[in-house]
């Protein structure tokens, strides 16, 4: 009995001890600092340039040898993953084009002017492109992944399912990545973390540094969707330390910096690294999130025009329409265009994301009915981003329809982390403003 | 109207239903891995996949067993040879279309344990294939030279005969990389 | 409506945010990962070196510049099997099996398979002959060991062809070669896998059928 006291009462100094005592943050600066140098990049667009310039010698005395301008078409496009830079996707389009005119029949050619449309968010042509390859009939294998790629994107389930059970050689890294994504289109989260795992281990013994890197990088965001922070930092600088000039991983890095730990100057520094080394409209974006949260209404706006600025270029196409859409209805009083873009998305992409911002867009038009019609028929039980239960979940809100609009809102707060310490305010607000009944 | 929007309906039911079911019985599982390995990619002589097997059929030729190849693919080879060269009659060889074909549809590589390796040097054919045997201008005239290798002489030979580097005389006898 | 309209404004930009890291903007898959089990060309040669030795080359991963292939690496789920028929029926009576693991091949047999065909495993009950894998830019590394040698490492790609005009007739584009051609794989490197053995220990076949296969790892 004395000692059951004794023990409580340890038990319970331990316990103030732990909840008193100051614990340290997760994310340590030392623990990537030296990733926040431009050399890591510099030296891979050095190496890229090395085999461009190699490839181009041959092109000079072959110009139209087609076994070379696939090989710097392949690079452009790579450069482009690194760099960020749109006019090397570009390049690398324009010469698959010409290429393509030439030897219809190139299966490899058509498969990689899929790759660079998904990359453009140009789903129609992706699908358009894979079709063909489809037809000629070598590589099926391939054909068959893109195909699920793009019919996922394309909100056609039934293909996507049909293409991934046509695939018979099943521990395969590329099956393994398109079981990720019917898993996690499909909303089953810790199936798709188990399969992200096993790609991770064939990618181990693959021994290529550029799999392993992306495994770990999305593995990384996936661990962040399950709630498991720690994980998913741990997983970003394991990414790190397979391609220092990861920068997905140290964008990752910025957001729990801002969403979990609320160190709004860690992540502006490291996001302000990025914008220096790698010149993408994006991170703009998040820099106005963080400038709104610390309260500076002024610098939140000037990120967000420049974000505006440069995702409305011309060259990015309709690759930021996505982020577009809802900041020209709200933020620029330009509900019709907001609407234009939206509608552009469903038919490129009919996909439950597109959809809700289709939703979203009526609803800023204040066309209510249209709203929720598209928002049932389209989105509700289709999709389980945060983005698009959060929108929902506000919509059914500003409806009078309380019982869905707090089922939607509790399911946005689950995903604070996320979708961040500005939504999970608002979403506490919404949740305490009373509505009228409708 | 109402068809469409009925239609959208069974059509959601029907995407809706798909993910329903992955939920519940995940046929995706797979099998504990075993310590097999499976076929991805074959090769016996040199370029025969690329010349003779079209587009659509590349990846059936990939997957069939040499033992196989010969009953599965020798016609379409013969077809193939005759939409290279429709004129095909005979080869230096002596080989009329279906000879030639049915040889090549297997798939197999042949090596002599003694005397001259070559892939054909004008006595010895297909004694193996060296570094060195410019195995592509071989089949080029096989496939567009006639009978005495005279015919189409802007397709029977690539113009390029030796490699860009020197071999080495001992092992592992190529050359270092560039 | 005007505090209606803060406030969903508030909420749409932590949203359009939230997008960064999350939601569309997940890395886009590597299309296609599965090149590293294309093999490039096979070669079976009596040994200039020996006339009792056989040899035989795999090469896989073409067209690699000096960088890319100062960068590339053997694919560890892929067995590469050099099948050897003795009998004229096209079916495999041994195999020499060589896989990479770790940075160092291991290349099984000759010896009887177990199992013919599509499917294959490693036959461990013959002999096994090593080598660590030699590196861009250094000196061959040679495993001596049952009579054998063997290598793994990258090369000179040893094929020579004007391949690009013949692509250019077979789509219809040229009706026929130039004359000088050009070697499309000049200055291009190849991993390569090659393996000298005792002709003694390949049966007594005059003429021995010859295959190589990739296989991955199930």
């Amino acid at each position: 009995m004395k000692y059951i006291k004794l023990i409580s009462l340890f038990a319970l100094i331990g316990l103030t001890i732990w909840a008193f005592f100051p614990r340290q943050p997760l994310v340590q600066t030392s623990d990537y600092e030296i990733y926040l140098s431009p050399e890591w990049l510099a030296e891979e667009v050095a190496r890229m340039d090395t085999q461009i310039d190699f490839w181009q010698k041959k092109l000079d005395a072959a110009p139209r040898n087609q076994v070379y301008l696939q090989k710097m078409a392949g690079l452009y496009a790579a450069k482009f993953k690194a760099t960020g830079e749109i006019s090397f996707l570009h390049q690398s389009d324009s010469l698959y084009e010409d290429l393509t005119a030439r030897f219809p029949a190139n299966v490899g050619v058509l498969h990689a002017l899929t790759a660079n449309a998904i990359s453009q968010h140009q789903f129609k042509a992706a699908e358009g492109y894979v079709n063909q390859a489809w037809e000629v009939g070598e590589k099926k294998f391939a054909s068959s992944l893109l195909m699920t790629d793009v019919a996922l994107e394309r909100g056609d389930y039934n293909l996507a399912w049909e293409k991934l059970n046509e695939i018979s050689t099943r521990q395969h890294f590329d099956y393994f990545i398109r079981a990720v994504k019917w898993q996690d289109q499909s909303g089953n989260l810790d199936k798709a973390v188990d399969y992200m795992e096993r790609a991770l281990a064939l990618a181990k013994t693959s021994k290529k540094k550029t799999l392993i890197n992306w495994s770990l990088s999305n593995l990384a965001d996936m661990y962040g969707h399950q709630g498991e922070i720690k994980q998913s930092y741990d997983t970003y600088l394991e990414a790190l330390a397979q391609n220092p000039s990861d920068m997905h991983s140290l964008k990752g890095i910025a957001w729990i910096a801002y969403s979990h730990e609320k160190n709004t100057e860690e992540a502006k520094r490291i996001l302000h690294f990025l914008q220096e080394v790698h010149p993408v409209p994006d991170y703009d974006l998040m820099l106005s999130e963080i400038a709104a949260f610390e309260g500076d209404d002024k610098r939140a706006a000037a990120h967000l025009a420049k974000f505006v600025a440069a995702a409305s270029r011309p060259a990015y196409g309709k690759m930021y329409h996505t982020y577009l859409s809802p900041i020209y209805g709200e933020e620029m009083d330009d509900v019709a265009l907001a609407l234009e873009m939206a509608e552009a998305e469903v038919a490129e992409r009919p996909h439950p994301m597109s959809y809700s911002l289709l939703s979203w867009a009526y609803h800023l038009k204040g066309d209510s009915k249209k709203a929720l019609e598209v928002l049932t028929d389209h989105v509700i039980g289709q999709t389980e981003e945060p983005d698009a239960i959060l929108r929902a979940g506000i919509l059914f809100h500003a409806n009078g329809m309380a019982k869905e609009a707090q089922k939607y809102l509790l399911e946005a707060q689950d995903a604070a982390f996320e979708l961040g310490p500005m939504a999970s305010q608002e979403i506490a607000d919404y949740l305490r403003m009373p509505m009228a009944r409708k | 109207m109402k068809t469409i929007k009925f239609l959208a309906f069974v059509g959601l039911l029907l995407s809706l239903t798909l993910l329903t079911s992955c939920k519940d019985d995940d046929p995706m599982i797979l099998p504990e891995p075993a310590d097999m390995y499976t076929l991805e990619d074959q090769m016996g002589r040199p370029a025969i996949n690329t010349v003779f097997v079209t587009s659509a059929e590349k990846d059936d030729f990939n997957q069939t067993i040499p033992s196989e190849q010969g009953a599965a693919f020798a016609t379409k080879f013969q077809n193939q040879l005759l939409a290279l060269n429709a004129g095909y009659t005979t080869n230096a060889l002596g080989m009329d279309a279906a000879t030639f074909t049915g040889a090549l549809a297997t798939d197999v590589l042949t090596v002599a344990t003694s005397g001259t390796t070559t892939f054909f040097d004008g006595t010895n054919v297909l004694t193996g294939r060296r570094l060195a045997d410019d195995v592509i201008s071989v089949e080029l005239l096989l496939i567009f030279g006639g009978p005495n290798g005279m015919e189409n002489p802007g397709l029977t030979d690539d113009h390029v005969d030796a490699n860009d580097k020197a071999f080495l005389t001992t092992f592992p006898y190529l050359a270092s990389p560039h | 409506m005007k505090k209606k309209n803060l406030m969903a404004a508030c909420a749409l930009m932590l949203m359009a945010a939230a997008g960064i890291v999350w939601a569309a903007d997940h890395i886009d898959a590597p299309a296609v990962s599965s090149t590293s089990a294309d093999i490039t060309d096979y070669y079976a040669f009596q040994s200039p070196d020996n006339n009792d030795n056989m040899v035989f080359v795999c090469n896989v991963q073409g067209l690699l510049d000096p960088a890319a292939t100062q960068a590339a690496s053997f694919d560890e789920n892929v067995l590469i099997e050099f099948n050897i028929d003795n009998d004229g029926d096209n079916v495999e009576d041994l195999v020499i099996q060589a896989i990479v693991k770790d940075g160092e091949l291991s290349v099984y047999g000759p010896v009887a398979p177990t199992v013919t065909g599509v499917q294959s495993e490693i036959v461990t009950t013959g002999t096994v002959s090593t080598a660590a894998v030699t590196p861009y830019g250094s000196a061959p590394v040679i495993g001596t060991e049952n009579g054998m040698k063997v290598f793994a490492g990258p090369r000179d790609d040893p094929f020579f062809m004007d391949f690009a005009q013949f692509g250019e007739i077979l789509a219809g584009n040229a009706t026929g070669f130039n004359d000088p051609g050009s070697d499309t794989f000049a200055g291009t490197n190849v991993l390569s896998i090659v393996v000298e053995v005792p002709k003694s220990q390949l049966g007594t076949a005059a003429t021995l059928g010859t295959w190589v296969e990739a296989k991955r790892k199930l």
